[in-house]
């Protein structure tokens, strides 16, 4: 396996280079293409209903991406509701009392993310990779993996009974060693910590899968030869595994950073109460309060375009930087 | 292997460290299925909960008796399998022809799939469109409409690139067209995948309760995770009835519920996790 | 390169167009199936309506008590009496908003709305076109009974559904929403720090709260007690013992010295409330955990011997039948006996009360229109807000299955499961006004229950918000997010993360600026217009 390719998730900006080049006429081109249809029935047979069902369920509902720029009203439908332009954008960006801080929330909240929660597996995936009793190795691997299964809703039920200052267990250790009752899930100054903790404590035993995968490709003379140089545990991560790991860890980078907007409705979602929405309120919890309990579809729209125009081009911009630095990137 | 004293020391210290790091992520199941098995003063009891002192098996009878509990259930496993192979079919039949370099057209017919992954129509029209298709209210509004996702079909259709074309040649000469190819040669090769996928999709659909909220109003069809939203998180009440009048589920009860919503899944994935792991693993670095 | 241009811009055009066409009819489907519903369920009763006219559709819709299957009995009751086909929208309990704004958005319009609809929906959906504006001369010469009954409550009850100068639905009102909270307490705890009986003042109130922490009230030899906790996950209900002490609902207007309206939160009691608040949990007073805690929480504590005191239940909730707290707390043998409202330390003494008020029962822009559908449902609901027939069918169902009436003509519900509210449709769904006609209370309230009330209610004075529920345009405008900021400094306030000094008027300050003083000054102007 050649891990030095990143994988090929996209398709744009590699048209088909495969079809015949264009030496003859329009006609000849249109016959051509006719005949590779031919050819290729079964597949486009296989793959037809699937676009279909992408026309139907991603694309069929895009249209109310018009919702942005119109006030939403029932008895007139999507199409004929009237514009309003920027109106939305301009209320978010000039006079909306939340929307500053709802935006900062979100932006605090996926970085501490970012910085704590993305390096987390990849410390871990090192430290089993070092372990040399396979047997521990595995077990103590799929014991990690287990709260990655666990909905938010299960695992916001379990956080409740375990961080209650007053019977839960991590109280009740922290009075041991002498600190006062902490109440992690109802004060400002300890939410965000408990969101990024427990977001780490759910998906670090996952996250390291792929990252052992690409460790136990790495080809094992490479450890040999610098073992043979001299080099120690800790020189061979820093020169042979992290490298080894760039590209995977450059792409997963793009992928989060892509979604930065995306700081965690369910966890955040199940999680919250009305003492921490000052630091706790993010984009998608914020669409869901005006959206479904206020009845501001227009405005909901009009954060949704604002988030996914965002998330496109922080990917863009990711991928061009990751290229530019040497690595394969993700488009 | 041999080791030397220094990597001996490293050893154990990684061996205390990850136990401890397992001690972390299993504790707290255990914390919960201690509670639900306990007496109510004994729930209510601060400290570390490991196993119930006296046990009490009130709240599970409850639990175990209640219709809508089961009815939950049932609708979940439904959606769960049923969803999850079909997800696998359609995933398959797109993955299948995007793979293929001779495809015509396949630049496009990919970018149009991953524009998707980036931009959407909204709440509303999704809605609206689910509606106008019939399926508010029915079963399937759980499967139809999350039955690609994009993000899997790609990691399954570079896995398919990374199969030889020589296999697929042969076949030809054999006379077999491209649905069978796939199903009778591809299919069998991408089983870690397939598996892989499977049980992400599995775990989506077990752990979904957005869908149920907004597209269901029938009670009886609603699914396990929405249930469990109801009793255990969201309780709040409203002021339209100033006095409450509703008696409430006790710490252990929900615990129990909890715990039901969480043990098929524990139960079944260290038994898959061998695919998994070599799923991703072939499924995300073949180029 | 040309021509893979070309081909390109020929693709994406094909593609666009798809997409556009798949739009459109998704687009057209909705309004297109609206009329498929209605003409679907129109079918099923053809059979019986040879000779009489086709039973007008009404689709009903409530977020209470929802029956668990169409056609139940008392639906099935209602349609035969009133040659009417019911279409059932069955909406949660909690989260009814959610599917219900949604359901609307895609131009499903009941023609009865939930009763949980407040005022501030109400002006939203009327804007929207989509409830129908209701004229009140014709209400009350549809449903004379009713109206009658109204205006004899509380006439006031018309205003609340004004908007733009319209009225939009049939006044409604809960007079159980007038009984104040009072705070009650573990007997045997007061018994054992030497109280016979409940604290009067704030400050006796005070004393309790430090024994029951500090003076091992349960006599289990651990320090493992609180004095009381608080419903932080719905703070209008949150310590209201302490602040009507205080002659204030922090969720209220309510009069200033100079007799203009101001806002319950920004008054200089809320402030000295909340400084008292704050002590007591500095002092370890309040359980920490108030700000998180559900009655399922404070039941559980209670019950459990960890709090002595519960503040947020009326006079229904001491009944030995009530599930919140007094009930369970009976069962594992604590006594819940009620106290009085505190004298505060400028004498006052009030329970808070949400007050009878509410938003009327909205019916959908289309009864508007159709006036043989409107007078149905006023009939309807003439007969089941106001008939004994009606009301009983509505309410308590089948007389001999579901109740029974008992020596004194009260109808008595039957334990059975198989005959409970959502198995006949019995409850509120189709009486969206049970307490309408206060001469229905007699089978509201057993013969015990009255002399209950009649125990402990005299004496106490409810406090009630200036206005009521009104709609109001800045209100509309602002309040979710003045109500946030609110809940979060008050709680904040409480456990100290914030002060009760500079901080409180940073708040007062931010509220007003982020749009509460535009909505004290039209509270003002509704005031004086109804003062007029």
């Amino acid at each position: 396996m050649n891990t030095t390719n990143a994988p090929d998730i996209g398709g744009i900006g590699s048209p088909h280079k495969k079809l015949k080049k264009s030496s003859g006429t329009w006609i000849d081109n249109v016959k051509q293409i006719g005949r590779d249809y031919v050819k290729n029935r079964y597949l486009l047979l296989l793959l037809f209903p699937v676009l279909i069902w992408y026309g139907i369920f991603a694309y069929g509902p895009m249209y109310g991406v018009q919702l942005a720029f119109k006030d939403f009203y029932i008895k007139e439908g999507i199409w004929g509701s009237p514009w309003v332009g920027l109106k939305h954008f301009e209320y978010l960006f000039t006079a909306s009392p939340q929307f500053p801080q709802i935006m900062k929330n979100t932006i605090i909240i996926s970085f501490y993310q970012i910085i704590f929660g993305f390096p987390a597996p990849i410390i871990l995936a090192l430290l089993f990779n070092e372990i040399r009793f396979t047997f521990f190795k595995k077990v103590a691997q799929t014991i990690s993996y287990l709260p990655h299964f666990l909905s938010w809703i299960v695992i916001g039920g379990i956080l409740i009974t375990l961080l209650s200052p007053s019977t839960g267990v991590v109280n009740y250790i922290l009075e041991i060693f002498g600190f006062d009752p902490v109440y992690f899930l109802g004060t400002e100054k300890y939410f965000r910590f408990t969101l990024i903790t427990s977001a780490i404590w759910k998906e670090i035993g996952w996250g390291t899968i792929i990252f052992l995968a690409a460790l136990s490709s790495i080809d094992s003379q490479m450890y040999e030869a610098a073992v043979i140089d001299g080099a120690n545990r800790w020189k061979q991560t820093i020169y042979i595994t992290l490298p080894a790991l760039m590209p995977v860890i450059a792409i997963l980078l793009i992928l989060r950073v892509g979604n930065v907007l995306d700081a965690g409705f369910d966890q955040i979602f199940n999680l919250y109460s009305p003492a921490v929405y000052g630091v706790a309120d993010i984009l998608d919890t914020y669409v869901y309060r005006i959206g479904l309990q206020e009845f501001q579809f227009s405005l909901t729209t009009a954060v949704g375009l604002f988030k996914n125009v965002v998330g496109f081009m922080l990917v863009l911009t990711a991928n061009f930087i990751i290229k530019k630095m040497g690595q394969e990137g993700l488009y | 292997m041999r080791l030397t004293k220094g990597e001996k020391i490293f050893q154990w210290f990684l061996i205390v460290i990850i136990t401890m790091l397992c001690i972390v992520m299993v504790y707290p199941f255990l914390h919960v299925l201690s509670i639900s098995l306990s007496t109510p003063a004994e729930a209510l009891r601060p400290g570390i909960h490991l196993y119930p002192k006296e046990i009490s098996l009130f709240a599970w009878e409850r639990v175990l008796s209640t219709d809508s509990i089961w009815r939950a259930f049932g609708i979940t496993v439904f959606r769960t399998v049923v969803g999850t192979l079909l997800s696998l079919v359609f995933m398959s039949m797109a993955a299948y022809p995007l793979s293929r370099k001779y495809l015509p057209h396949r630049g496009y017919y990919t970018t149009f799939i991953i524009i998707t992954m980036f931009f959407g129509g909204g709440l509303i029209p999704t809605y609206l469109l689910i509606k106008s298709l019939g399926l508010i209210n029915s079963v399937w509004v759980y499967i139809i409409p999350g039955l690609v996702s994009t993000f899997s079909m790609l990691i399954l259709r570079n896995f398919f690139m990374g199969i030889p074309m020589e296999l697929e040649d042969s076949a030809k000469i054999d006379g077999a067209n491209d649905i069978r190819i796939l199903v009778q040669i591809i299919v069998p090769l991408s089983a870690p995948v397939l598996a892989t996928l499977a049980l992400w999709a599995a775990v989506a659909h077990w752990n979904n309760w957005f869908d149920a909220m907004l597209y269901m109003q029938d009670k009886t069809k609603i699914t396990l995770q929405l249930l469990l939203r109801r009793l255990v998180i969201a309780n709040m009440g409203d002021p339209m009835m100033p006095v409450p009048t509703e008696e409430e589920d006790p710490a252990m009860v929900k615990a129990a519920i909890i715990m039901f919503t969480a043990l098929p899944i524990l139960v079944v994935y260290p038994f898959l996790q061998r695919f998994f792991v070599k799923g991703v693993m072939v499924g995300s670095l073949k180029g | 390169m040309k021509h893979s241009k070309k081909k390109w811009t020929t693709l994406t055009a094909l593609l666009l167009s798809l997409v556009l066409v798949l739009s459109a009819c998704s687009g057209g489907n909705s309004g297109g199936g609206n009329t498929n519903t209605s003409e679907g369920s129109n079918t099923g009763s053809k059979e019986e309506t040879v000779a009489q006219e086709e039973p007008i559709e009404i689709v009903w819709a409530n977020n209470f008590s929802s029956p668990e299957a169409d056609g139940n009995y008392v639906q099935t009751e209602i349609e035969k009496k009133f040659n009417v086909k019911i279409k059932n929208i069955k909406l949660e309990r909690w989260g009814w908003k959610e599917q219900f704004s949604v359901y609307l958005a895609s131009d499903e319009i009941p023609d009865i709305f939930p009763i949980d609809a407040n005022e501030t929906d109400m002006a939203t959906w009327a804007k929207q076109g989509i409830i129908a504006s209701l004229d009140r001369a014709e209400i009350e010469a549809n449903m004379p009974n009713y109206a009658a009954a109204v205006n004899e409550f509380d006439s006031g009850a018309w205003m609340v559904g004004m908007v733009d100068g319209k009225n939009w639905g049939i006044p409604k009102y809960w007079p159980p929403g007038n009984d104040g909270f009072i705070p009650g307490y573990n007997k045997g705890w007061l018994e054992n720090i030497g109280y016979s009986e409940p604290p009067k003042t704030l400050e006796e109130f005070e004393d309790v709260l430090t024994k029951f922490t500090k003076n091992d009230p349960d006599k289990n030899g651990k320090n493992d007690t609180y004095g009381m906790s608080a419903r932080g996950k719905l703070p209008i209900q949150m310590f209201t013992s302490v602040f009507t002490a205080h002659a204030v609902s922090p969720y209220q207007f309510k009069l200033d010295a100079e007799g203009k309206v101001t806002w319950g939160a920004i008054t200089e009691e809320t402030r000295t409330a909340l400084k008292l608040l704050n002590k007591w949990y500095k002092d370890g007073l309040i359980d920490p955990e108030f700000i998180t805690n559900d009655n399922g929480q404070i039941n559980e504590l209670f019950v459990n011997q960890k709090i002595g005191v519960v503040d947020n239940a009326g006079w229904v909730n001491f009944n030995p039948e009530s599930g919140y707290v007094t009930k369970p707390a009976l069962e594992a043998g604590i006594i819940n006996t009620p106290g009085k409202p505190l004298v505060g330390p400028n004498g006052d003494a009030y329970a808070f009360a949400y007050g009878a008020r509410q938003a009327p029962v909205l019916l959908g822009a289309q009864v508007e229109k159709d006036e043989k559908k409107r007078k149905k449902i006023y009939e309807i609901l003439e007969w089941a807000a106001t008939s004994d027939e009606g009301w009983l069918l509505t309410v308590k169902g089948q007389e001999g299955v579901s109740y029974e009436f008992d020596e004194n003509g009260f109808p008595v519900a039957k334990p059975d499961e198989s005959v409970a509210a959502p198995k006949l449709g019995y409850g509120s769904f189709y009486n969206p006004l049970t307490h309408i006609d206060i001469s229905k209370q007699k089978y509201n309230f057993d013969s015990k229950m009255i002399e209950l009330r009649d125990e402990i209610t005299p004496g106490i004075v409810p406090l009630l918000d200036v206005l009521g529920p009104v709609h109001m345009e800045s209100k509309s405008q602002y309040w979710g997010n003045l109500l946030t900021l609110q809940d979060t400094y008050l709680i904040k306030s409480i456990y100290g993360e914030a002060n009760t000094d500079k901080d409180f008027d940073k708040f007062k300050e931010d509220w007003l600026r982020s749009g509460g003083q535009a909505i004290i000054d039209e509270a003002n102007k509704i005031y004086q217009e109804r003062k007029q």
